[in-house]
């Protein structure tokens, strides 16, 4: 039978009696020392996110559809070209190194646009992978702009998603061209000329 | 539009041209910054910044605009 004793100078000596842990209402965690058991992170049920402040989640952990990094570049030059073939446009280009090979990248491309000519001459988009591969269609890449009535003003836009399968800086660039005579522009009063690219997580 | 002055004298001097610029074109330096087309390389214009044509100079451009002006 548990025992204690009161004593003048020590105040209680002895062993507690085994008691309920629901009797202890008011125990601060002040008083606590020692290691807490293996318990199962089932029972954390009002555990904030705020309070995760290290480590590195596993990436099965959260599913698809992660914005994993954006670039963006842009100019703010008026740039024509009278040429028939494919022409790149300088500084309207973005780089970005993919983090994993499964990534895929979403390229979002604007521009003001100005054809000039007669009324059955076009002008094209293209973009360019690496300056080496088309990813539009050969002759008319991503669309057109006509020259109705000798001039005409478009917009461009041009969206396009990629799976480039490396962990190497990418480069994506946009070229024009016309299919025959006199020129085409982008910018237009030195508008800008905008291009992003963002890696998104598989 | 706004009339590009220099592209109007390139039409003027060698129809049918195929070159880059970069508006506006004012200048002697702006002029030698000029991408002129000089061939084709897998459906991509290959350029250089040396003007293949004679009929085209700095000096004859300027002329051709100035008379634009005028």
């Amino acid at each position: 039978m548990a025992q204690i004793k009161l004593n003048a100078t020590y105040g209680l000596t002895g062993t507690l009696p085994a008691v309920s842990g629901a009797n202890l209402t008011s125990l601060t965690s002040g008083n606590l020392t020692g290691a807490l058991p293996a318990i199962s992170g089932a029972s954390l049920t009002t555990l904030n996110a705020s309070n995760v402040s290290s480590g590195t989640l596993n990436a099965a952990r959260y599913s698809g559809g992660k914005i994993l990094q954006v670039v963006q570049a842009y100019i703010n030059d008026d740039v024509s070209t009278t040429n028939t073939t494919w022409t790149a446009i300088t500084g309207f280009e973005v780089d970005i190194t993919p983090s994993a090979t499964s990534s895929k990248i979403l390229i979002l491309a604007s521009a003001g646009c100005e054809k000039g000519g007669t009324s059955s001459d076009f002008g094209a988009f293209t973009l360019y992978k690496d300056d080496s591969t088309n990813l539009g269609e050969t002759t008319y890449g991503f669309g057109l702009e006509s020259a109705e009535g000798g001039y005409a003003r478009g917009f461009l836009s041009l969206n396009w998603l990629d799976s480039p399968s490396t962990t190497s800086s990418v480069n994506y660039q946009i070229y024009m061209k016309n299919n025959a005579s006199d020129s085409i522009k982008v910018g237009g009063g030195n508008a800008s000329s905008v291009i992003i690219a963002m890696e998104v997580g598989a | 539009m706004a009339i590009d002055k220099f592209f109007e004298a390139i039409k003027i001097l060698r129809p049918d041209t195929e070159m880059t610029w970069v508006l506006p074109i004012e200048t002697e330096e702006d002029f030698n910054k000029v991408q002129w087309t000089v061939g084709v390389d897998n459906g991509k214009a290959v350029s250089n910044t040396s003007c293949p044509h004679s009929e085209i100079t700095w000096t004859l451009v300027k002329a051709e605009m100035d008379k634009l002006d005028g």
